[in-house]
């Protein structure tokens, strides 16, 4: 085989060779047959079109980077290119469709326009699909028919971005896409159609300013039985609780009332993000939030009561009524835990419930007033019962020097007996005079640690927040 | 542990460009490719590549060592890498691309498509043609059907720049 190839490579350098040589002295037409087509006449070039000559397929791949409307110019080059864009498997529509100067028709209308005429010249599949007209004031044009036409094209992946201005019904069309694996909805209400079956192969699903009853959410999400990730951002879901049921879920990130979600049947659950507001510590109760989440590994949490005046005396549950064993990596980074005594301990509370983990990553700022509250909270006579055996990184951020902090740095140092690094984020501090961070750090020094490896690394980070 | 790693013989490939140079890499560098891998599984430890040139080649090997090596830490460095290397001429571009479609690497494929996607964005159709020295087969009747029919596309300014 070897010696096949190296004759024929030896032929094609011969080739390469002339073909050097020729164009330099012989008219092009010589080579006609080779790699130049001729031209037809009054053309103006004599070289390659290196564009055209690319495989088909790597053309579609450029064109599928194209806004859609420069992937539409491209008919005009030559003939060769006339369809090029009409069988491409990936359509990506927005703004810029209807967004020019000499705008006389109305968006929608011009829209409307747009789309039946690709649906007139597209030939072939359409895998995947994205109609972004989140900025489109006036009505929503109906696209009813096109979805439908979209789910008789193999459709796979769906993305929909609905005007933000008013609130449409979702095309009932869409519960005819069964082959969808990706489906991403922004910016309407949901409603079940009598028929739905489930989407049997859709392995992520994202809801974003989409209205639903808790009751066809919770539907919607065990009638697909594959799906991996779930992503839940600002849909009103009220008060209710939703009580998540999904097989083969991964990964879950959710926006919006934290206490009213349940994960009740994930046990492939690894990484989990919830970010939440309105908080009230009567209704959150993380351990109806996490009960079956045993898979657990990330879990990133963001959530805020700022408007919430807990009582003083309020104290939030010490651990959870069981250990999630698997949790490694915690994120804190926008809670301001040492601001607000409730805050801090429901964060302490988890802390205490993941007894394998191995980096925890907070943001230590505060501009609350010295909290007595706080810094009895963080006494090390309270932690008695807790040592972080297996925590080996800890990033704090916004690091100001404050005894609040400091006494969180004292507790994890005394507390993690493999603790290799901690990770200071000190922007904060560099405002500060020379002698007051000196002193700071001198203070630091003198903490005892418990594993005789770790080391205190102040650094300034890229993404320390403001 | 360090040790270890290092006794242990590194599996290595040759590759061989179509102008006949050879290139020793590692057997995990070189799986990145599609191409490349289905040789190596089928136990090929000398890959002849008859449409990838040397000068292609030799930026290709650069972008898998780089991409081999990737971790958490690295990221911006890759970035960087990543940028530089598509900061070259449209010729170069073509090449390249022409080279990751035959070795199957998406990733490198994808970018580079983005790259030319890129350059063409908001240029005029003539521009276009300028440049990649397309041959307008249309008459200008033709032309002209083919304008009114996607009116909308042909709306507004257009960058008239050739590079």
């Amino acid at each position: 085989m070897e010696g096949v190839l190296a004759v024929r490579m030896q032929v094609m350098d011969l080739k390469l060779y002339y073909l050097e040589f020729f164009t330099r002295t012989y008219p092009v037409w010589v080579l006609s047959d080779y790699c130049y087509v001729m031209p037809p006449k009054g053309s103006q070039s004599l070289l390659p079109d290196i564009l055209s000559n690319l495989p088909d397929n790597v053309i579609d791949v450029i064109l599928m980077c194209l806004p859609c409307q420069d992937a539409v110019r491209t008919s005009i080059l030559s003939k060769k290119w006339r369809y090029h864009w009409c069988r491409l498997t990936e359509l990506s529509l927005d703004g810029s469709l209807w967004k020019t100067k000499k705008d006389l028709l109305n968006p929608t209308v011009k829209f409307t326009k747009i789309i039946y005429q690709l649906l007139t010249l597209h030939e072939g599949p359409i895998t995947k699909f994205t109609l972004n007209i989140s900025s489109l004031e006036k009505c929503c044009p109906k696209i009813d028919n096109f979805i439908y036409f979209l789910s008789r094209n193999d459709i796979q992946h769906l993305v929909l971005h609905l005007p933000r201005n008013n609130l449409n019904k979702l095309p009932s069309s869409l519960f005819t896409c069964s082959q969808l694996r990706h489906l991403n909805l922004r910016n309407c209400f949901m409603y079940r159609p009598p028929a739905f079956q489930g989407f049997e192969r859709l392995i992520s699903l994202e809801l974003c300013g989409v209205t639903i009853s808790s009751k066809l959410l919770e539907s919607l999400i065990s009638h697909c039985p594959l799906l991996e990730q779930l992503v839940l951002n600002n849909s009103p879901l009220k008060i209710d609780t939703i009580e998540i049921d999904a097989p083969m879920l991964r990964l879950f990130d959710f926006t919006g009332n934290i206490s009213s979600i349940c994960l009740k049947n994930v046990p492939l659950l690894v990484k989990v993000s919830l970010a939440g507001y309105d908080m009230y510590p009567e209704y959150l109760d993380f351990a109806k939030v996490f009960e079956s989440c045993s898979a657990l590994e990330h879990l990133f949490l963001n959530f805020s009561n700022a408007e919430l005046s807990v009582e003083e005396e309020y104290e939030g549950p010490r651990r959870l009524p069981f250990d999630l064993n698997n949790v490694k990596r915690f994120y804190l980074p926008d809670i301001s835990l040492l601001e607000s005594s409730y805050e801090l301990s429901y964060a302490l509370c988890l802390i205490r419930s993941f007894p394998y983990l191995e980096y925890l990553d907070i943001k230590v700022y505060s501009e609350a007033e010295d909290d007595d509250c706080i810094l009895e909270c963080l006494e090390l006579e309270h932690f008695s019962d807790v040592t972080f055996n297996h925590l080996r990184e800890v990033k704090l951020e916004c690091f100001t020097g404050r005894t609040p902090e400091t006494q969180l740095i004292k507790l994890l140092l005394a507390k993690s007996p493999v603790l290799v690094r901690m990770l200071i984020g000190t922007r904060y501090l560099d405002d500060k005079p020379l002698d007051t961070r000196l002193k700071i750090f001198a203070e630091v020094s003198t903490f005892s640690r418990a594993s005789p490896e770790a080391e205190v690394v102040y650094q300034k980070f890229k993404y320390d927040r403001d | 542990m360090a040790s270890t790693t290092e006794t242990k013989q590194k599996k290595m490939l040759i590759l061989k460009s179509a102008d006949n140079d050879e290139f020793e890499i590692e057997e995990s560098v070189g799986v990145q490719s599609e191409t490349i891998k289905n040789l190596v599984e089928d136990g090929f430890t000398f890959v002849p590549l008859p449409n990838v040139y040397t000068k292609a080649l030799i930026k290709i090997i650069d972008y898998l060592k780089k991409h081999a090596n990737k971790t958490d830490s690295n990221d911006e460095e890759i970035k960087t890498f990543d940028k530089d290397f598509v900061n070259t001429t449209f010729d170069d571009l073509f090449e390249l691309v022409s080279a990751a479609n035959y070795l199957h690497i998406s990733c490198l494929m994808n970018m580079l498509c983005q790259t030319i996607a890129d350059r063409i964005k908001d240029k005029s159709p003539e521009a276009v043609r300028k440049i990649f020295h397309i041959n307008c087969d249309y008459t200008p009747e033709e032309e002209a059907k083919i304008r009114k029919a996607n009116a909308q596309a042909f709306e507004g300014q257009f960058d008239e720049s050739l590079d």
